[in-house]
Order: structure tokens, then sequence, then C-alpha cells
């Protein structure tokens, strides 16, 4: 059993990391490391981004999600996939068209300043680290259940690896890395969910029938309110997950990798019917997870459903298919990490340690070295943080970045590139409230204080598990009271048109106003 | 499931060993040049096909108690029954190899034949080839950027056809026997067995490829080498000297059984066996040959009886024609002989084709280069035949002056005056003239100028008693003694002497005209004859002109010495080898 | 030239922004419809054995895919009409 997986593992990672190697070869400059040279097609970095946004949340999170609690579970499924609009029409281009590096790049277009890029880079940092911890935590969960490790030493292995591998390989590397675990990812969970249709001999009514059987909520397993008992977590938890996208870096700074404007709206287009797609699938995944297994031996494995669908595989296709499907999860997670920790790295070394600390004046060797070293460091407290974050579904740790990105980084970005009087203090208030906002919410909330397990053993003070509906209003009312407050520092209405045009269309005047 | 892995590797040793034989024979080489055609496809998709379905015989059987059977699958087995075929390593190669659609129909081919088989998991086994196939070729053109793909990523993508076909199995066919126990059987036994066996069959087409870059890369070095070399033979002068080089040249560099250089008739070098009955001299009969001379083109006899060569003792029997062709005429005929017929290869026939090519370019080069030279020795002397017209009208106005008083000497001066004039007409039609008949020209010249200037000028003259058979450039001693009287005896009035000695000493023949007026003003000295110096009534290229036409057609040997005498006045000196009769060779006879 | 291109973007925002309040219109009366009317969502639709609650959870799929697509020609014609103001605007 265990030599099985084994064996197939080290595959995956030696492939994984041949791919490095060979990727590293070629990032010598900080260009290349940063953001491939704009050397992909609209698809391929289509493919790219959907790699890097379907995380073991969507994977593993949301086919539990699916299996214990039924349609409120598809819900993050639709969240998560109309949130790419959002991006699509409001903020792909501007972004594209007025940043190089990174989100920082983009604000200190209209605002050029310390700290903004402070600021920006530490807001990255932070949404990077939440994003990070659940992958930490489900790789966690996978090791555990393959080869019997203990939690926290699977999350060790996992940390130093992926730290190891970005410190190496750079941005091509995990834009390759992300494509090919699309491909992989995709063919392997259509497979699957092909295995599954044909247990039930292709009749989608007797599928639709053991679910009933096989959850405790029986007839009512279709009926939406299973997760949230509070009506205002339906659109708490919608409003955070479709303005959360826009305010992702590392999704964000993907749009960076291509030439143009064109390419852009490609991307993000491909992304969406691969998303699209793979939520279809995850659905199908959920139901046959619960109509197989059955409520009990999955709550007996895994209350957090993180595992479901690792246990699916193994239901319908033995030892073999559950190697397959856990090394897709692990790649996956490979996948994503990497890319929040190039996120993570580029608002350090890029936006601080070039811009600020050294005044732009650094080589791209020395540039190099302080992404590598900050890939390091952000390796390590990733790590740090999952150890002791065991009991929570991945998908949930995941909204929690949903919210933190819709309160901060969304508001800015939009007040940035559309409103007139949007002022940098505006700016500089209203990434700190929605920051600040959102944390506090999520630790007073019901996930971290829980009196059987969470962090803090008391009474939540807030019952909302997802205070979107609270902290992005919060986040939006800091910048407009900063802007009022500050409004003398207003610019001109003719530098803000300039400013207008270029991010719409690319157009830079070079008249300059008499 | 270790006993399962021990034995498909020994299966696809097996599989192995028959396709390293297979890189090695030559159908198989042209098989890995991308050239695209249709024909070439095919019988590629043929090649693979078979090669899966001989991969799926030398598969195994697992029954429905998880028992392997040994024996090879040739028959139809039992309905309970379940093929591991190990087909998948060749489709996969064959869709790297020849892309997407030698893929897809060589997995059709092994597919078809396992569907016949029957068994269990029959419609998995079939589908996965196909696919496989297509999806490997698709893959290829991913990565198309390398020729073949390096091992390392064969590998990897190794991993996957046989996830495929396990997870095709489990599709279809989730009733009946335990699906689910016998994947977890075979599924990664197939996995690591395929995987390596297509990383090393990749390996193996890396060596075949990489042994023929550097065949072509040697032959390549070979050939420019041979170029190099022949240059110097080519630019000999006698027909017999260039053959014999050649002939040398290519025996040694290209380990032929014989070489042998030939004119339209006769053989002019044969180096190598077979030289008792390839003698020099020996006339050309076969048909081949002929034909060569004839259609300017590469002949290739593999048969005894097209060789020029009649006699049965004769080792070679195997040859290459090679026409070599100036100014689009066939000249001469290189032939390579071999001494069995199937010892001649691409190689030797690229190699024989370029040299051809390559013999007949440098000969009309180097024609070209001789004919340059003879078009200017021909403007040169165009230039010199210009008569001087102060000369002329001199000339005729003594002749009418003697008319009345000294009738024998105008007539004489008229008859020299016509020799001298027919001696410059002969100046423009050839290249060189006996020695006794320049000697009339520069005597037909000083006669008329001794009658002109009677009392003030003495011209001597002096030869050895024996000139035949010395030939020089028209013109090249009047001009001199031209020179001589009008420039040095410029400013003398009296006592003007010119002495023109021609002498002759074992192989030499010096030339000297010497004058006792003003010399060369010093100037102009370094100048003279390296320079067209505008003077007054042609003296100045005159000089030029002959320096020109004595180096271009003689040498640097021939050039002219030009010097002022210690003793007042100047002398023009040059001097040519004799015999001579290969300056005539010289000049493109 | 500036006016004649903010006017295009102004004419580019108009579409977004209504193709953006369209969008939040059908995304978000999920879950207001889940709140207020979950008896209704919860009867079956006209394909059997499923509620109207996955039917319009459903169909935000393709909502997105269609909505993207009808975005990026509408995009492509107004990059076409830009590159030429620019063109004539060097000209």
């Amino acid at each position: 059993m265990n030599l099985t997986y084994f064996l197939f593992f080290i595959c995956i990672i030696v492939c994984t990391l041949i791919i490095t190697y060979w990727a590293a070869k070629r990032s010598n400059t900080t260009n290349r490391f940063y953001t491939a040279a704009g050397s992909l097609t609209g698809f391929q970095n289509g493919m790219a981004i959907a790699g890097d946004f379907i995380s073991a949340a969507s994977f593993l999170g949301i086919v539990g999600m699916i299996a214990i609690n039924g349609y409120d579970g598809f819900l993050y499924s639709i969240g998560f996939l109309v949130s790419y609009l959002v991006v699509l029409f409001l903020v792909a281009e501007p972004v594209h068209r007025l940043g190089k590096y990174s989100l920082g790049d983009v604000i200190c277009s209209r605002f050029p300043s310390n700290k903004m890029r402070w600021i920006m880079a530490f807001g990255a940092f932070a949404i990077s680290i939440l994003y990070m911890i659940p992958q930490l935590v489900a790789s966690g969960y996978l090791l555990r259940l393959l080869l019997d490790i203990d939690y926290s030493i699977s999350v060790l292995v996992i940390g130093g690896l992926m730290t190891v591998y970005v410190v190496f390989g750079g941005m091509v590397a995990t834009s390759w890395v992300q494509i090919v675990k699309t491909v992989v990812l995709m063919s392997g969970t259509f497979l699957l969910s092909l295995i599954v249709f044909s247990n039930f001999n292709w009749n989608i009514s007797a599928l639709i029938d053991r679910v009933k059987e096989g959850s405790p909520l029986g007839e009512d397993f279709f009926f939406p309110g299973h997760l949230f008992g509070n009506p205002l977590e339906f659109f708490s938890l919608q409003l955070a997950l479709v303005l959360g996208t826009a305010g992702l870096p590392h999704i964000l700074i993907r749009l960076f990798t291509v030439r143009n404007t064109i390419e852009v709206r490609r991307s993000l287009i491909s992304s969406t019917w691969i998303i699209g797609l793979f939520y279809l699938m995850t659905l199908i995944l959920g139901f046959g997870a619960i109509a197989l297994l059955g409520y009990e031996s999955l709550m007996a494995t895994d209350p957090t459903g993180n595992l479901a669908a690792p246990l699916l595989a193994k239901e319908v296709g033995g030892d073999f298919l559950l190697a397959f499907v856990s090394a897709i999860a692990f790649t996956t997670i490979v996948a994503v990490v990497a890319g929040l920790v190039i996120s993570a790295t580029t608002a350090f070394s890029h936006d601080i340690f070039h811009h600020i600390l050294k005044k732009g004046q650094s080589t791209d060797k020395e540039q190099l070295k302080a992404a590598r070293w900050t890939a390091l460091g952000i390796g390590l407290i990733s790590t740090l943080f999952a150890l002791r974050l065991e009991t929570i579904n991945v998908t949930f740790l995941v909204s929690m970045t949903f919210i933190v990105a819709a309160a901060s980084n969304f508001p800015v970005l939009i007040l940035t590139i559309y409103w007139k009087r949007f002022t940098q203090v505006g700016a500089i208030t209203g990434m700190v409230s929605g920051l600040l906002a959102s944390l506090v919410l999520v630790v007073l909330g019901p996930h971290i204080m829980n009196p059987d397990g969470g962090w803090i053993a008391r009474e939540s003070l807030i019952s909302l598990h997802n205070p979107g509906i609270i902290a992005i209003p919060i986040g939006f009312l800091g910048a407009y009271i900063g802007t009022i407050l500050s409004s003398k520092q207003a610019q001109r209405e003719e530098e803000f048109k300039q400013f207008f045009i270029k991010s719409q269309t690319g157009i830079t005047s070079r008249r300059e106003s008499p | 499931m270790k006993d399962l892995t021990i034995m498909l590797f020994e299966r696809l040793g097996l599989l192995l060993v028959i396709a390293f034989v297979l890189t090695r024979t030559p159908g198989f080489k042209s098989l890995l040049y991308r050239e695209f055609s249709w024909k070439m496809s095919v019988v590629h998709m043929f090649v693979f096909g078979i090669f899966g379905i001989a991969s799926t015989v030398t598969g195994i059987i697992i029954t429905e108690e998880a028992e392997i059977l040994h024996a090879f699958v040739v028959f139809p087995v039992e309905d309970n029954q379940l093929i591991v075929s190990l087909s998948l390593v060749a489709i996969v190669i064959a869709g790297l190899l020849g892309g997407p659609i030698v893929g897809l129909g060589a997995g059709l081919i092994a597919g078809i034949h396992v569907m016949f088989l029957g068994g269990v998991g029959w419609l998995a086994n079939g589908l996965v080839n196909p696919l496989t196939g297509l999806l490997a070729g698709l893959t290829a053109r991913f990565f198309s950027n390398e020729r073949v793909i390096s091992p390392l990523k064969a590998l990897f993508i190794g991993v996957f056809p046989p996830v495929l076909q396990m997870q095709l199995l489990l599709i279809l066919y989730t009733d009946g026997i335990g699906m689910v126990d016998i994947v977890d059987q075979i599924g990664l036994p197939l996995v690591l067995s395929n995987s390596l066996a297509i990383a090393i069959f990749t390996t193996m087409i890396g060596v075949v490829m990489k042994e023929q870059e550097n065949e072509a890369a040697l032959a390549t070095r070979q050939a420019l080498t041979i170029a190099e070399e022949a240059l110097p033979f080519l630019k000999k002068d006698s027909p017999i000297e260039v053959a014999d080089g050649l002939a040398n040249l290519l025996y040694d560099r290209l380990k032929l059984a014989a070489v042998s250089v030939t004119n339209k008739q006769v053989i002019l070098a044969h180096k190598g066996l077979g030289d008792k009955y390839h003698q020099v001299g020996d006339s050309i009969t076969t048909p081949l040959a002929f034909k060569a001379i004839k259609s300017k083109k590469m002949q290739i006899s593999f048969l005894k009886s097209d060789i020029p060569c009649a006699h049965d003792k004769c080792p070679l029997e195997a040859a290459i024609i090679i026409p070599i062709t100036e100014a689009d005429d066939v000249t001469n005929l290189i032939t390579f002989y071999f001494r069995k017929a199937q010892h001649i290869s691409p190689v030797e026939l690229m190699m024989a084709e370029g040299l051809g090519q390559y013999i007949s370019n440098q000969l009309n080069v180097l024609t070209t280069e001789k004919l340059k030279a003879h078009i200017r020795d021909a403007e040169l002397r165009n230039l010199q035949a210009q008569i001087n017209p102060h000369f002329l009208f001199n000339t005729l106005q003594l002749i009418a002056s003697l008319y009345r008083e000294d009738p024998p000497m105008a007539r004489h001066l008229t008859l020299q005056l016509a020799s001298y004039m027919r001696f410059n007409l002969r100046l423009v039609s050839k290249s060189l003239v006996e020695l006794e008949k320049e000697c009339e020209h520069v005597q037909a010249y000083t006669s008329i100028i001794q009658e002109r200037f009677k009392n003030r000028l003495h011209i001597d003259f002096v030869m050895p008693d024996d000139v035949s058979n010395i030939f020089i450039p028209p013109s090249t001693i009047q001009p001199l003694v031209e020179n001589a009287v009008q420039h040095g005896l410029k400013n003398v009035a009296n006592h003007a002497k010119v002495e023109i000695n021609i002498v002759r000493v074992t192989n030499e023949l010096t030339i000297s005209v010497r004058d006792n007026g003003s010399g060369f003003p010093a100037h102009i000295l370094p100048l003279v004859g390296h320079m067209p110096l505008e003077g007054n009534q042609n003296g100045g290229t005159g000089i030029y002109n002959v320096n020109q036409r004595l180096v271009r057609l003689i040498g640097e040997s021939a050039s002219l010495h030009i010097c002022n005498l210690s003793s007042g006045g100047s002398e023009v000196k040059f001097s040519i080898p004799i015999p001579n009769k290969n300056v005539e060779g010289l000049v493109m006879g | 030239m500036n006016e004649h291109v903010f006017q295009l973007i102004q004419s580019k925002m108009r579409f977004l922004v209504r193709a953006i309040i369209l969008v939040f219109l059908f995304y978000f009366m999920l879950p207001l419809s889940l709140i207020f009317i979950p008896d209704a969502m919860n009867q079956t639709s006209f394909i059997p054995g499923v509620t109207w609650a996955w039917v319009y959870g459903f169909l935000q799929i393709p909502m997105t895919w269609l909505v993207g697509w009808i975005y990026h020609i509408k995009a492509k014609r107004f990059d076409q009409q830009i590159e030429k103001i620019e063109r004539e605007g060097m000209v």
C-alpha cells in the first residue's frame, strides 16, 4: 500500500522539480523571474490563471462541502466563478496597462509614494499568506491520509518543498507548472466524474437517489440552508466572493504576463471556461462522494470534509486511483503555493527593496537575491501558521482571504481607477481600514473564537462566519473619509483625465496642459 | 504486484531488444527525418502498429482469480480474463516521432488487434491505443522545438497513458469482476514499466540521431578538406600532372578501391586496384563513359559490364563516373571504382556529385582568369599598335622630300615604312612572335629614323647569330628604341647614339637599349614602366605598355630594368628565359 | 483628439456599467431569493427532480460565459476604434 503511494508521489514530485530546473536555467533576469517576459498566449495564460486560482480549496474543500452540506457548498463555486466578470469588466485592462510587476506599480502610477508602496506590499503579503495557509493545511491532511504521517510533519515537508521550488524557479516555472497542473487536474477530474457516473450506470436519477440515501439530510439535502443558518450569511458570502478575486494580487499579476489587452481578455475568458467546467465536475464529485461513501464513514475519517475527493477516488478506484487523485491534489497545491509565493516576493523585493530601500538603483542580481530571501521568509511564516489550524475546512480559510481582499485591495483599486477625487491619503486609509476590519472581524468570528477547538476558546463576538457584508463597506468608507479629509490634495482634473485615458486605452498623451 | 512488475519488465526487455535491432536497420533511420509525405506516414503507421501488435502478443493475461498466465497472447482469450498489453509503449513512440496522425493510425491498428482478442477489458484496451497515439502526437507538436523529445520528458509523458488505461477500465467496467482490485494490481507496474520503456526507447533513438549527425559532420569536413587540397593541382599546367595529382588525392582521402582521371579519349591517371588493366594512355571504351560525356551528368554503374574495363580479371565491379565540364563541354571524367556494388553509399554519391561540381567550377574560374589575362594582353597590344602619327607624318615628309633628290632612298624608305606597318598589324593578331621578326621590325624602324636624322644619330644593333626558336612578345624592343630616340636624344644636337644589344647567355636572352642622352628626370625614374606617363607622342605610355605585357605574359622576371647611366644617358633592359616553348603553352595554346 | 478619445471611453464605460449592473442583479438575486422566497425556490422546476434553486444556481455558470463572450467582442471593436484614432492622431 504505502509503496504504491510513495512511488507515485515521488514520480510527480520529481517531474515538477525537473520543470523547475529547466525554468531555473532560463530565469536569470528579474524580468523573467517576475513575469515570464510576456511570452504566454492568452489561452495559456488563462490556463495558468485557472491553475493559480483552483487551489486545494476548490478541489478538496468544495467537494467536501457539497458532500456534507449540499446546496450551500455549490454557492461557493458560483461566487468564485462570477467574480471573474468583475475582474474582466472593471479591473483587468487598467491593471495591465498601468503596472509592470506588482499591484503596487498600479496604484503608484497615480499616487507615487513610498508609503503607498509599503502599504500595498504589506497587503499583498498578508493576502498571500492567508491564501497559502489553507493550502498547507490541505496538504497536511493529504499526506496524513496517504502515508499516515503526522499532520505537523507533513505541513513542514510541504512548506519546505514549496519554498525550495520557488526560490529556484521563478515565475516561468510556476506559469508552466500551473498550465501542466490545469491540464492534469481537468483531465483527472473529468475521468473521475466519468467513473462516478458509470458507477450508477449513467443514470442521473439513480445518483440523486443514492445521494439522498447517503446523507442524513435525506430529502432535504438539495435544499439550501444547511450550512448557513443565518440568511444574512448567504448575502455576505456572495458579496465577498464576487468582489474578492479583483483584489487578489497573485491573480492580478498574471495580467502582466501577456503582451496586450486582447490577450488579457482572452486569458480571463479562457479561465472562466475552465473554472466553470471544473466546478460542474466538482458538483458531480461532491454528489458521488456522499452517495458512495455515506455520511458516517466520511465524518469518521475527516469531519472537515477536506478529504472527500480522495476518499471517493479510493472507493471507486482503489489505492491506485487514490494515489493518482492525491497526486493531482498535491500538484494543485504545489502550483498554487508557488504562485502565491511569487506574488508575495514580488511585493517585497520589487516594491520595497527596489523602490524604497534602494531607491530604484538595485541591480537585477540584487533584486533576485532579495526575492529569493523573501520566498524563504514567506514559506516559513505560512508553515508556522498552518501548523495551528488543523480543524477547519480549507474553503472557509480561503473565503477569509477573499474577505480581506474584497475589503482592502478592491476598494482602493476601484477608486484609484475610477474616482476623480480620490487622494493618496484616501487610498492609505482605505487599505488600512479594510485590512483591519476584515482581520478583526474574522478573529472575532465563530471560526477562530470557538469554545471547542478554535484558537480562542470563547464564545464568538460576531456570529457571522463571513463578515464580508460588514468589512467591505468599512473599507469603502475608510477610503471615502480619508479622501474627504484630504480633499485639498486632490489632483487637478486634467491630470486625472490623462491618467484615466491611459488606464482605459493605453494612450499616453504627451501634451502638457498649459 | 512485485511478480507482475518483474514479469512486465522481462517482457518489455524482449520488446526493447527487438526495438534496438530495429534502430540498427537503415530503414529505421530514414524514419527519423521529419520530411512529411503521406506515403512515409502510412509506412510508419504500419511499422509501429505491428510493433504494437507484437507488444500485445508479448503481454500477459490475468484471470478472474488474479492469477497471471505466462503464455504469449496469441489467441483470443476467455471472457473473464484480462489482457495486459504493452502496446502503449509502441504507440506513444509512434505519436512522439510521427505526430498525431501516425500515432492515431498505429493506435488504431494495435487497438483493433486487442479488441479482437477479447477478454474483459476489450473496449478499454481498444480505445486507449488510438487515444494515446493522438494525444502523444499532439504533445510532441507542443514540445516540437527538439527533433526527438528528450528521454526525461518522455518519461514524464509515459506515466500518463497507463493511467488513462486504468481509468478507462474503471469507467467502462464497474460491475462484474472486481475491477478495482485489478486496477490496484496492475496499475503501478504498468505505469513503471511503460514509462521506463518509453524513456529507454527514446534514448535509443537519440543515439541513432547523434550517429547520423556525426556521420554527416565527418563527411562534410572531409569534403571541404579535399576541395582545399585539390586547388593547387588544378592550377598546374600539364593535364597529366593535374590528373595524377587529383587521382592520388582522391584515392588517399576517400578510401575507394580505385580512382581514374581521363579526358575524352584516353586515361590520364589511374590509382588503386586494377591498375594493370587501366593504364595511362588506354583509350576509353565503355558506353557508360560516353554517356557521361554526352549527357554531362553523373553516371553510376552497378554492373561490371558497364564499367570502363574489359578485362575479366579486374577486381573492380562498380563505379561512379563524374564528368568535369569546362565552359559547358565535358573535358574530363573522374571515375570512382568500387569492388562491390554495395559499397556505394549515399555518402560516396554525394561526394562524387559535389566534387564534380566543385572541380568544374574551379576550372571555369581558372579559365576565366586566363581569359582575362588574354583580353588584357589584347587590349595592350591594341594600344601599342596605334602608330605614332608624328612618326608617320615625318616619315612621309621625308619620303616626299627624297622623292626627287634620292629616288632609290625614297623607295627604300617607303618599303621600310610598309614593313614597319605590317609588323604593327601583326602585333595585334599574335601575342608572341619569333625573335627574328621582331628584329626585322626594329630594323625597319631604325632605318627610317637613321635616314631622318642622318648625321646626327647613330644606331648600333647587335644580335646573336642563332636566334632560331626564340619567341618574344611583339613590339617590345621597338618601343624602347622609339623612346630612347625621342626622349633620350631630345636635347642632344649631335653625336647621338643608341645601342641595341641582344645577348644570349645559356637559358636567358637579355635585350638592352642604351642612349647617351640626358637620361630620365630623377622624379620620373621610379615611375617609368609602372605608370602610364602622360608624355608627348605616346612615348610615356610605350614603356608602360611594354612592361605590362612582358610581366603579364612571362612574369615578374621579365620586367623592364630602367636606369640612368653614369656616363650620361639611360638604359632600358629586360631578360626572358629560353627555350621558351613553354611560354607559348602559357598563353593558352 | 483628446475629446474624441474621452467620448469613446465614456461610451465604453456606459456599456460596462450596464453590464456590471445586470450581472450583479442576476447574481445577487440568487442569495436574495434564497433569503426571501425560500419556499418558491424549493419547488421542483421544469426539470424533474431539480428545484429552482439549483436551476438558478446552475444558470450562473452559462451566464458568466455568455457575458464574458459578449464583452470580448465589444471590447475588440472598441480597441479598433481607438487604434484608428491613434493613427489619425499621428498623421
